[in-house]
């Protein structure tokens, strides 16, 4: 217990670390706040209460208390000042400069992170997905931190101020809210043990109600009778949560009477009572003690609940703490080489096997003794069905992943040598899933800050992709902003249009290697006929590495190597395979049958 | 004057939605709330005030014990009341929630398809749906807690009244404070939030760039990061300016309203309080105690109370969203009194024209085709050519903007719909399955499997040539679909999960199937695959399938070929070939290179 707390606020000390780091005032100023709404507490909630009252009581000279009152009104309009600005100015310029300065940090880290990691959705989820939240959650940390301590502040400050007043009343004042702290904890964990077990209920329920309502259901409950058996599930699973909610029923209502009446009814009552008995019998107690007890008893279990509020929140808090402690201390299992990479002469596969570490193909072999060696110059195709390892290799190729067995060289040294961002500068490549960035054209094509000089560069590219007969049209040239997303003039291209643009990104910079992986799959034939013609142009010299499913356009390779299951079975020019009669042959037949006139 | 009635009218509806659920609670719940009122008003004024009046004027201890004790168990009565409440409104919540999302389902199923597609629609009512029943619930609770602070107000307020009507001008002037400046402070902090969150935006999508797995490859071989930072910075510049722009106005606003709650209502009445009690002896101690202690209270009350007013106008336009989604009247009704469907013998669309709602552009053009029984019929052409939306009006999903779509002779809005659509087999291109339900149930497309039922969906699967893959998983057919609700649920590939929507297809046995890109995702050998065994299991049905790539229509009976909603081409493959137009041109295309090898292989 002791130590699973130790645990708790070191991983949560651990967060709080990155606030003072990037804004260092912030937890000094939030602190100010805390000990000057604590003070008010005391100070005024408290002892100028009693004052008034027994002044009131005791016929005391009026202008000597509204020259305290004045005082006091003074400090609680500077309080109230400061709390707004925190509220209005500063917190809000706080909270942006913690959210870039832990984010560019963050970013940086998930950029360097292996790509392996995004494969396990669950992994994923819970550590990659889950930051882009963090610098909201510290604050949020620091706040409930904060809270924690200007309640415990109040508590012993009141409680002090109580028990010089009547250390009986204040006496049981604190039982009963130590009493309550114990009936407290005892429901949460009744809620705790409820909420679990209506939580898989939840989820049903949930996705039973956005199936019915995301449009992406709407064709198929339309045609289908799939409406029937939801509707049965969904009533079934609300019926589960009614006899859920009935089962803890006793159980949560006994506890939460207890609590009410054991603490706050009974205790509360007894010390009116206990109160009334002492004004009336004891002269020495007056008006101003009397309400003071009334008011603290009231306070004192407010900041006791506010107490177990902060703990159960701080819990939630360590959980998250921890996984973002996990996602900072992540280690790239990819390490960086020393080597710079030089130009390209080969790029060598020697017995490589892989398999990824993650996901539904976890240990698997997708890629087995995979050997040969592509030269400068080269054009390569890979061929084969789906999921045979295709992209995989080529992934293992720009080190996205290490390979498993053998090993991938490069001008004859191991890949795993050189530096990466050195290695990756010589790889162009247009990815089956690839992804256009709400910026400007030029941005897009050259992939990444563009300037003035590679203007010339740019519009090359483009035209190797085919694209030049939409630029024409776009209203700014290279400097339009792609997608509508921010940009009310920003152009929305078309699938084939946006693969185009991925293509020229290939184009953009000198890269020595070319990977293009399905680059015509959202085209149709006509453009996936001009598109070929032109990149066989702009491609002549560079080396590239091609993979397609239709077998037409990857004809005019160099090598192909046929893949099935993880393998390469056959390899060789087109003439070669096709003599051989193996599975591209057949592969090719199948597709060249639709042909026959 | 009408908006008022709407309001009321509003509120009485969801009253009745709630009243489906169950039937007395939002009148138990009111009833409640009377007690509760009563309760703030004696635990925390009167009984003080009446103690201490008591004590100073000399009562009789025994009285004065007494009526603290009757208060004292009327709030024990509520305290029991209060929490069997709490327990018995989330078993009656659910209660609701399951008859609201009831009535509301069965509407979603039967609403026009184009609402799912109308992003406004969809963003104004359908989304909102899901929540419905806490809203429904948080309406209720508003009112109620209307009713419990009108009840504060007005017994505290009369007996400050009594007491002096100085302080009840008091308590109201935070509140009249709030009228004049809190539009102001509103309608600022709106500005602010919106314009905060039109520039956020960006940033958001900065982040959704750098932790999204889609992105990763590209963020790792590109230097996008460094546009991608540019970009945030400049956000978060943008933004401060705002802070600056925004805040120190209505800082301004907040600190005069924080100071009229805060400071003048409190020490005002300390000030005349002590002065009436001190100087002019017209106040009694517990009266005065009563003051200083719940003017404050009370101020916080009444602005309370005007929240609960404002919150009267917006749930009531939060209602009309669900009352004009259950009022929605389809643009494709359905024609309950029209005749069941028969099997197929013909269809036929005649001059059809449709665009999109809010779409200048027609989707369709003057398309008139003829499809008879037991053909197979290709719709082939580009995305955006308008083919899936042919289908879609072929099932009645919309209606033709002109012309008449007709099923046997008879223009389809004279046949009930459920009918007419029972006559046919979809696989849509973006098919989904059911993860809370099992393999075969996904295919029968219906729960409770009996036995023939399984034996059926058994030969679907042999048929669509998923079997194998279904019977080496541990609960074979019986497996839920996906990991979602079962760890070890099964998870298909795009290519599996395309046959298992074809097994659905076969298992509904119908007279028409219709295919929608089947393939398109698919590598050569299993797209053809997956043709032959269209063809084989649907050897007598009419068959209608939608491609974008040309080599599977050749077996077809008739391809229309569709270019920007019309329809360019049609025929037969050697028809459209002979013809040499667009079709041929494509097709030869296409078999150039194999073509090519052939006669090369010859030589």
């Amino acid at each position: 217990m002791k130590k699973e707390i130790h645990n708790n606020v070191t991983k949560i000390f651990y967060m709080i670390r990155y606030i003072w780091k990037y804004t260092p005032c912030y937890m000094g100023i939030l602190l100010l706040q805390v000990l000057g709404n604590a003070l008010w507490d005391i100070l005024v909630g408290m002892l100028f209460l009693k004052y008034l009252f027994d002044a009131i009581e005791a016929g005391a000279d009026y202008s000597e208390i509204l020259y305290r009152a004045v005082i006091v009104m003074v400090y609680r309009l500077i309080l109230i000042l400061y709390g707004k600005w925190i509220e209005n100015i500063y917190r809000p310029k706080a909270n942006l400069k913690l959210h870039e300065g832990m984010q560019t940090e963050l970013y940086q880290k998930a950029r360097k992170l292996d790509l392996a990691y995004y494969d396990n959705p669950d992994f994923y989820n819970q550590f990659i997905w889950a930051i882009h939240e963090s610098d909201t959650r510290a604050v949020k940390i620091m706040s409930n931190l904060s809270d924690l301590l200007s309640s415990m502040i109040s508590l012993l400050g009141m409680s002090a101020v109580f028990l010089a007043i009547d250390w009986i009343a204040a006496l049981a004042v604190l039982v009963s809210s130590a009493l309550s702290f114990f009936i407290r904890i005892k429901a949460n964990k009744i809620k705790y043990q409820k909420m679990e077990e209506m939580k898989p209920l939840i989820r049903k329920t949930d996705y039973i109600t956005r199936v019915f309502y995301q449009g992406d259901f709407a064709k198929e409950l339309r045609m289908g009778d799939m409406v029937k058996i939801l509707q049965d599930d969904f009533d079934k699973s609300m019926d589960q949560k009614i006899s859920c909610a009935k089962k803890y029923a006793p159980g949560i209502l006994i506890v939460s009477l207890l609590s009410q009446l054991m603490t706050t009814y009974l205790f509360n009552i007894g010390i009116v009572g206990y109160l009334v008995v002492r004004y009336m019998l004891d002269s020495d107690f007056t008006l101003g003690g009397f309400s003071v007890g009334i008011n603290a008893t009231w306070k004192l279990f407010v900041q006791v609940s506010r107490i177990i509020d902060c703990f159960s929140r701080l819990n939630e808090d360590s959980v998250y703490a921890d996984k973002f402690r996990t996602f900072t201390e992540l280690e790239p299992q990819i390490k960086n080489g020393y080597e710079k990479a030089a130009k390209f002469e080969t790029l060598e596969f020697q017995q490589v096997s892989f398999s990824y570490p993650f996901g539904n193909q976890k240990n698997r072999e997708v890629l087995k003794n995979i050997s040969f060696t592509i030269r400068k110059g080269e054009k390569i195709a890979l061929v084969g069905y789906n999921g045979a390892g295709k992209t995989t290799l080529t992934k293992l190729a720009m080190r996205l992943y290490d390979v498993t067995g053998g090993s991938i060289k490069y001008n004859g040294k191991e890949i795993k040598e050189y530096d990466i961002e050195s290695y990756r500068a010589h790889i162009g490549a247009v990815f089956q899933d690839y992804k256009i960035f709400a910026a400007t054209v030029a941005e897009n094509v050259a992939g990444g800050e563009y300037r003035e000089d590679q203007n010339m560069e740019i519009t090359e590219a483009l035209k190797s992709a085919a694209f030049c007969n939409k630029l024409e049209t776009l209203p700014k040239g290279i400097h339009t902003m792609l997608t509508r997303e921010f940009d009310e003039q920003g152009v929305n291209l078309s699938g084939g249009e946006m693969q185009k643009i991925a293509i020229a990104r290939a184009f953009a910079k000198p890269y020595d290697i070319i990977i293009m992986d399905e680059p015509s799959s959202a085209l149709d034939p006509l453009a996936e006929y001009e598109l070929n013609k032109v990149i066989g142009a702009a491609a002549k010299d560079k080396t590239m590495i091609f993979i397609s499913h239709r077998l037409s356009t990857t004809r005019m390779a160099d090598r192909i190597y046929m893949f099935d299951n993880g393998e390469i079975v056959e390899q060789g020019k087109h003439e070669d395979l096709m003599r051989l009669n193996g599975k591209y042959a057949q592969m090719f037949s199948i597709q060249a049958k639709k042909y026959h006139l | 004057m009408h908006r008022y009635k709407r309001i009321i009218d509003n509120h009485i509806y969801v009253m009745k939605l709630i009243r489906k659920g169950s039937r007395w609670f939002p009148f138990l719940l009111i009833l409640f709330s009377i007690m509760r009122g009563i309760n703030v008003f004696m635990m925390t004024t009167y009984l003080y005030q009446y103690v201490l009046n008591s004590l100073q004027e000399g009562e009789e201890l025994l009285s004065i014990f007494l009526a603290v004790g009757g208060m004292s168990l009327f709030s024990l009565f509520y305290n029991i009341v209060l929490q069997y409440k709490n327990v018995a409104i989330e078993i009656t919540s659910y209660k609701i929630e399951k008859q609201i999302q009831k009535t509301l389902q069965d509407k979603a199923v039967s609403v026009d398809l184009g609402c799912f597609e109308n992003p406004e629609f969809y963003n104004c009512y359908v989304k909102a749906l899901a929540e419905v029943s806490q809203r429904a619930l948080r309406t209720l609770d508003n009112i109620c807690d209307l009713i419990v602070n009108v009840i504060t107000i007005g017994s505290i307020g009369t007996l400050i009244f009594m007491i002096d009507p100085i302080f009840v001008l008091l308590a109201v002037l935070p509140f009249a404070a709030t009228i004049l400046l809190g539009e102001k402070q509103n309608s600022l902090k709106y500005d602010r939030d919106m314009k905060n969150q039109e520039i956020s935006r960006e940033k958001d999508y900065v982040q959704r760039i750098f932790y999204l797995s889609e992105y990763a490859k590209e963020m790792r071989l590109t230097e996008m990061h460094k546009v991608m930072l540019r970009k945030m910075h400049e956000t978060v510049l943008r933004l401060k300016a705002n802070v600056k722009q925004y805040g120190y106005t209505i800082m301004g606003l907040e600190y005069s309203l924080a100071i009229f709650y805060d400071v003048v209502v409190y020490f005002s009445s300390i000030f005349i309080a002590a002065y009436k009690t001190l100087v002019s002896s017209t106040m009694l101690l517990g009266d005065c105690f009563v003051v200083i202690n719940s003017i404050t209270n009370i101020s916080y009350i009444i602005g309370e109370c005007g929240r609960n007013i404002m919150a009267f106008d917006e749930n009531s336009h939060y209602i009309d969203n669900i009352r004009n989604f259950l009022e929605y009247e389809n643009k494709t009704p359905d024609n309950i009194n029209g005749e069941p469907a028969g099997p197929l013998e013909k269809m036929t669309f005649r001059n059809v024209s449709f665009s999109y709602e809010g779409q200048g552009m027609e989707t369709l053009k003057d398309i008139s085709l003829n499809i008879s029984a037991g053909k197979k019929i290709a719709i082939v052409g580009h995305n955006g050519a308008g083919k899936s939306t042919l289908v879609r009006l072929l099932l009645h999903f919309y209606e033709p903007t002109s012309g008449s779509v007709e099923y046997n002779g008879k223009s389809i809005d004279e046949y009930q719909i459920s009918s007419y659509r029972k006559q046919f087999s979809t696989v849509f291109q973006d098919f989904h399955l059911f993860s809370s339900a099992t393999i075969a149930e996904n295919v029968m497309a219906c729960g409770h499997l009996l036995e023939w039922q399984k034996v059926e969906a058994q030969k679907a699967l042999q048929k669509s040539g998923i079997y194998e893959k279904v019977n080496s998983l541990p609960k074979k057919m019986d497996t839920i679909v996906g990991k979602e609700f079962d760890l070890d649920g099964a998870v298909f590939s795009v290519g599996e999960t395309q046959k298992l929507a074809i097994a659905r297809a076969i298992a509904k046995n119908t007279e028409i199937v219709i295919l929608d890109e089947p393939s398109s995702a698919l590598d050569p050998i299993a797209e053809n695959k997956i043709f032959e065994s269209i063809f084989e299991n649907f050897r007598d049905k009419t068959v209608i399938y939608i491609l974008h790539r040309l080599s599977s229509a050749i077996l077809a009976d008739k391809i229309y070929l569709l270019e920007e909603g019309r329809i360019i081409e049609q025929g037969t493959h050697s028809e459209l070939i002979a013809m040499n137009g667009k079709y041929a041109d494509m097709f030869r295309k296409q078999a150039e290179k194999y073509v090519n090898f052939e006669e090369g292989g010859i030589t």
